[in-house]
Parts: C-alpha cells; sequence; structure tokens
C-alpha cells in the first residue's frame, strides 16, 4: 500500500510540474509581448515597456518561470491587472462561492445519478431503462447555458417561482442563498447525472453477470439480499471514481453557468480574466483550477484503492 | 477484403435496428440540409440587410414565426443560417483532432517505451485543464478568431484520441500479421499506417463521432462566452449570449428558439454516436 500511495504521488507531483509549464507557456510565452497584448496596438513603446518592466515580463524566461513557481508555491500568485488586487484574495472568495454551487450540485446529483443507474441496470432492456440511457444521455450534452435558459424561461419568467440570477443580496439567510442557487444547479445536476448514472448501470450489470452474483442466487439466497449484499457493494466502486473524476468538469461547466447566472464565481473570474487579458489572474486561477483536479483525482484513486484490495496489491 | 465487406454489411445491420440511430440520423441530416442550403430556405435576410430596426424585438407571429431579434433581423432566418457556422466549425476540429490524435496514437502505441511514458505525462497534465479553460487561456493569449478555435479545439481532441488510438494498437502489435510484416522487414511507417491502421480504424470511428458531440457543445459554449466568433455571423451561442438579458422583461424568443436548435443538434450527433460505438462493439 505504501509503495503504491508513493508511487501515485510521484506521478501527481510530474504532472502538476507538468501543467505548471503549461499555464505559463499558455499565460507567458503565447501572448508574445504581454505588455502589447495588454495595453493593445495603439498604446507607446514606452508605455508598453513600463508595464513589461512591472510585470517583469521583459526578463528572461527561465527567470520568468522560477519566479512565478516559487512564489506560487509560498501562497502568493501575484497582482491581478484588472481588479488590482492580491490574485489569491480574489480566488479564495471565488473558490467559496463556487464550491456553495458545486456542492448543492453534487448533493443533488449523487444520489439521483446512483438510484437511476441501478433502476436502469435492474431493469436492462426495459423501458424504464431506455427512458433513463436516452434521456440521460441527451441530458448530458446538452450545454449547461442550453438548459439554463431554458429553465430561466419557465421557473422565472413565465411561472416566477425562482430568481434568474444567482448572487442573493448581500447579508441575506441560507434559504435565501439556496434559493438563488437551485436554478443554476440544475444544469450541472443534468449534465453530471447522465454520466453517472451510466457508469452506475455499468457497474452494476457487470456485478448481475458475475459468477459470485449467480453462485448466491443458486444458493438459493434471496434476490433482493443477493443485490444489496453482493450487486451493490461491488458495482458502486467504481463509481465513486468517476464522481471525483468529475470535478474536472465541473469547473468547466461553472463557467458558462456562472457567467450566464452572473455568479462571482471562479468560472466567472476565469472568464473575466480571460476577456481582459489579466494574465496573472489567468495563470493563477487555471493552476489552482489544475491543481484542485489532480488533487481529487488523487484522493479518489486513494479511495478506490483502499475500498479494493485488488488493485492495492497488484 | 471480403471479410471487412462482410463485417461491414454485419455492423449496419445491428445499427438498423437501433431507434436512436434513426432519431439521430435524422436531426443531424436536417441540419446538415440547412447548413448547405440555408440560403435558399431563410425567409429573410438572416444578416438583417434592409435593416428593419423598427420591428426590433417583435413576438413571433405569421410573418416572423420565430419573432425578431433586438436589430429587427428574423430569428428563424438566423437559427437556419446559424447551423453552418457551428457544423463547420466542429467538424474541422474534430477531422483535425482526430488526424493527429491517431498519428500520435500509432506512434506511441508501435513504439512504445520511453515515448509512450514521456508523451503519456504530458496528455495527462493537457487533459486536467477542463477544456473550456484550455481554449479560453489559449484564445486570450492569441486573440480570439474561428480559426483559432478550431486550433485550440482540435489540439485539445488530439492526446484523447490518441490516448484511446494507442489502447487499440497495443492490442494489435502483438498479432501475427504484424510480426509477419516485421519479417518481411516492412518499413515501420508502412506497418503502421498500412497494417495496423485498417484494423483500427472503427475504434478511430466511434471516436470521431463521440468527440464531434463534445466539439459541438465547446465550440457552442465558446461562442455563448463570446470567444472566437465574428459579431454579425449568425451563432446560436452568441445570439443566447447576445438576447439573455432581455429574458427578465419577458422577451424569450430570441433566446429560447436557438436554445431549442442547439439541444436537437447535440442531442441528435450524440444519439448517432451512441448508436454507432454500440454497433461497432
Amino acid at each position: 500500500m505504501g509503495k503504491f500511495i508513493l508511487r501515485r504521488l510521484g506521478l501527481a507531483l510530474i504532472t502538476l510540474f507538468l501543467l505548471s509549464v503549461l499555464v505559463f507557456i499558455g499565460t507567458q510565452l503565447l501572448p508574445g509581448d504581454v505588455g502589447r497584448r495588454i495595453l493593445g496596438p495603439f498604446a507607446t513603446q514606452e508605455a508598453v515597456d513600463v508595464l513589461n518592466a512591472r510585470l517583469g515580463t521583459d526578463r528572461p524566461l527561465l527567470v520568468q518561470y522560477w519566479d512565478w513557481i516559487t512564489s506560487a508555491l509560498t501562497g502568493d500568485l501575484g497582482f491581478s491587472i484588472s481588479f488590482s488586487r492580491p490574485v489569491t484574495e480574489l480566488l479564495g472568495r471565488a473558490l467559496l462561492n463556487s464550491l456553495k454551487l458545486a456542492a448543492l450540485a453534487f448533493v443533488i446529483v449523487v444520489p439521483l445519478s446512483l438510484l437511476g443507474g441501478i433502476v436502469a441496470a435492474l431493469k436492462r432492456g426495459k423501458l424504464v431503462d431506455r427512458i433513463i440511457t436516452v434521456g440521460g444521455l441527451s441530458a448530458t450534452v446538452i450545454p449547461e447555458f442550453v438548459s439554463g435558459v431554458v429553465l430561466i424561461v419557465i421557473f422565472a419568467v413565465f411561472l416566477g417561482w425562482l430568481p434568474g440570477f444567482a448572487t442573493a443580496p448581500a447579508g441575506s439567510g441560507l434559504l435565501t442563498q439556496l434559493k438563488h442557487l437551485i436554478l443554476p444547479a440544475i444544469p450541472l445536476v443534468l449534465v453530471l447525472f447522465g454520466y453517472i448514472a451510466r457508469i452506475t448501470r455499468a457497474g452494476v450489470i457487470e456485478a448481475l453477470d458475475a459468477d459470485y452474483t449467480r453462485t448466491a442466487i443458486l444458493k438459493g439466497l434471496p434476490r433482493s439480499r443477493v443485490i444489496r449484499r453482493d450487486v451493490l457493494r461491488n458495482a458502486l466502486l467504481p463509481t465513486i471514481a468517476v464522481i471525483a473524476s468529475q470535478v474536472g468538469y465541473l469547473v468547466g461547466g461553472l463557467v458558462v453557468v456562472e457567467v450566464l447566472f452572473q455568479y462571482q464565481g471562479v468560472g466567472k473570474l476565469l472568464f473575466d480574466a480571460a476577456r481582459n487579458a489579466d494574465f496573472p489572474l489567468l495563470a493563477g486561477g487555471v493552476l489552482v483550477v489544475g491543481a484542485a483536479f489532480q488533487v481529487s483525482m488523487l484522493l479518489a484513486d486513494l479511495a478506490y484503492s483502499w475500498l479494493n484490495p485488488r488493485i492495492r496489491l497488484s | 477484403m471480403v471479410a471487412t465487406a462482410i463485417a461491414r454489411s454485419q455492423r449496419w445491420r445491428v445499427l438498423r435496428r437501433f431507434p436512436t440511430f434513426w432519431v439521430g440520423s435524422f436531426l443531424v441530416l436536417m441540419w446538415v440540409v440547412f447548413a448547405i442550403f440555408g440560403d435558399f430556405v431563410t425567409p429573410y435576410d438572416p444578416l438583417g440587410t434592409p435593416q428593419d430596426i423598427l420591428n426590433r424585438l417583435q413576438p413571433p407571429s405569421s410573418e416572423h414565426w420565430f419573432g425578431t431579434d433586438e436589430l429587427g433581423r428574423d430569428v428563424l432566418s438566423r437559427v437556419i443560417a446559424g447551423a453552418r457556422q457551428v457544423l463547420t466549425v466542429a467538424v474541422a476540429s474534430t477531422v483535425l483532432g482526430t488526424i493527429a490524435g491517431t498519428a500520435i496514437g500509432l506512434l506511441i502505441g508501435y513504439f512504445g517505451g520511453f515515448i509512450d511514458d514521456a508523451v503519456s505525462r504530458v496528455l495527462d497534465a493537457f487533459l486536467s485543464i477542463p477544456l473550456v479553460i484550455t481554449a479560453m487561456l489559449a484564445l486570450a493569449a492569441l486573440g480570439p478568431n474561428t480559426l483559432g478555435v478550431i486550433i485550440v479545439i482540435g489540439l485539445v481532441f488530439t492526446p484523447i484520441i490518441a490516448k484511446t488510438v494507442r489502447a487499440a494498437v497495443l492490442g494489435e502489435r502483438q498479432l501475427d500479421y504484424v510480426t509477419a510484416a516485421q519479417l518481411r522487414k516492412e518499413n515501420s511507417l508502412y506497418i503502421m499506417f498500412v497494417e495496423i491502421l485498417p484494423n483500427v480504424l472503427s475504434v478511430v470511428i466511434v471516436e470521431f463521432t463521440v468527440r464531434l458531440g463534445y466539439a459541438i457543445f465547446t465550440v457552442l459554449a465558446l461562442s455563448f462566452l463570446g470567444f472566437g466568433i465574428e459579431p454579425q455571423t449568425p451563432d446560436w451561442g452568441v445570439a443566447i449570449f447576445q438576447h439573455y438579458s432581455l429574458l427578465t422583461a419577458n422577451i424569450w424568443w430570441p433566446v429560447l428558439f436557438p436554445a431549442l436548435a442547439i439541444a436537437t443538434l447535440v442531442v441528435g450527433v450524440n444519439l448517432l454516436a451512441d448508436a454507432i460505438s454500440q454497433a461497432f462493439e
């Protein structure tokens, strides 16, 4: 087990290093003259030079990378150009907001999609199965802003039941905040539902067809007990890994949902950074998001191997 | 050749039995026809010339079935014309990613060893950034334009497709026909592209159709976010972005109809992809 964890940690570190290089390339190398990209074609060369000197983008690339990554490791991601605030401060507040939205989406989608997948598997080939499978697939592939606007049209415009934007007035209670977050959470739920339900269904079907299940049934154990004790326990293992791996999707999905519902989360922040050519903020944001994804993958792998000795030992 | 022909007709027989295949084909075909022949069916000029600013934001009527947008342009015409933009960009980027990904997958799958390990690591790092964010990053750096969107999505798909093709090549590499070709002293490129490629082609086709769905999803998300589309071009994502703030004023038609267009297209492509991957497995 120790060796497995070490190996997995090593891989995660290498990936993180490569990620930082990619982000650096994307935000410092690709724009060419960073100062010129920010100020536009009509700025004077002096102004561009001054900005480059202030941002440190006039130094050799290796020095810039080393400086950036060592400060990032000590928790300093530099200063946002468009907000004139430290990147970490902006990211901290935005991450907290996104976390609320993501948590609500997960709380709704996990039980729902597990149930959907299990029901579909147990009724394999029947109408219920087809409805869940095809319906889930369709829900998964429709972009969040499409389901989002349809939801706003129905629930905010026609029925007037829920607010069509996500930010609750400052200082409002938990219930009001929750009310504002329900509509934005549903597009995320829809996209995740089909995906998780599909994996769950496949896992349950595999377990149902396995020899140990047949043995248990032939032994005369009641079907409901076999399903609860043998099938579900084995089938839900891979699902855990899949749910954790969706954190990466979630951040991408949050960009669109947060822009549509005007919510000050990390997705909206990255969007603003990209639109304003705010490269320090963009670099810090993408690095943090990528790192969060790596950590969640790592935890998923560890949880999976802890629950499944066959992987741990091989 | 005979064997592949038989396999092909069997697949077709399986494929025909899926209702999802027929529904998907119908929806996709409808939008492809609109994308190609859209100019002949649009009731008005999608670019809105001559300008009819007095008739802006009219609700659906017998004259304008889907109403008019904030510049007085016919929403139905813009929905029909918008099919071309999304399909061109999505297909071009998927083709780019499939060609590059298949070539890399063949190379790292066939040679294995250090190249395989090194390339796989870089691919993993690449994949830990969500696609929309990678695209935003690149477009912020390069400046937004349609060609940029095609290249960025193609580049992001390359590693994903490479991984799938690599796995398939690993399975083929052990087989006798590859050993036979190696003993004949064929060069590696010949073995990869002439001997192995036809045998992993079904994997490539499945991957292509699945990726096409994702490409449409991403192209639309990016155009909704305002990256990569020239403002005048009729585009569903842009139309929604430009008009969704009007929803609170009960003006829903310039938003809802492009949204439904998107929904039918992505569902169609993915039903088709799902049927094809089931038939090929």
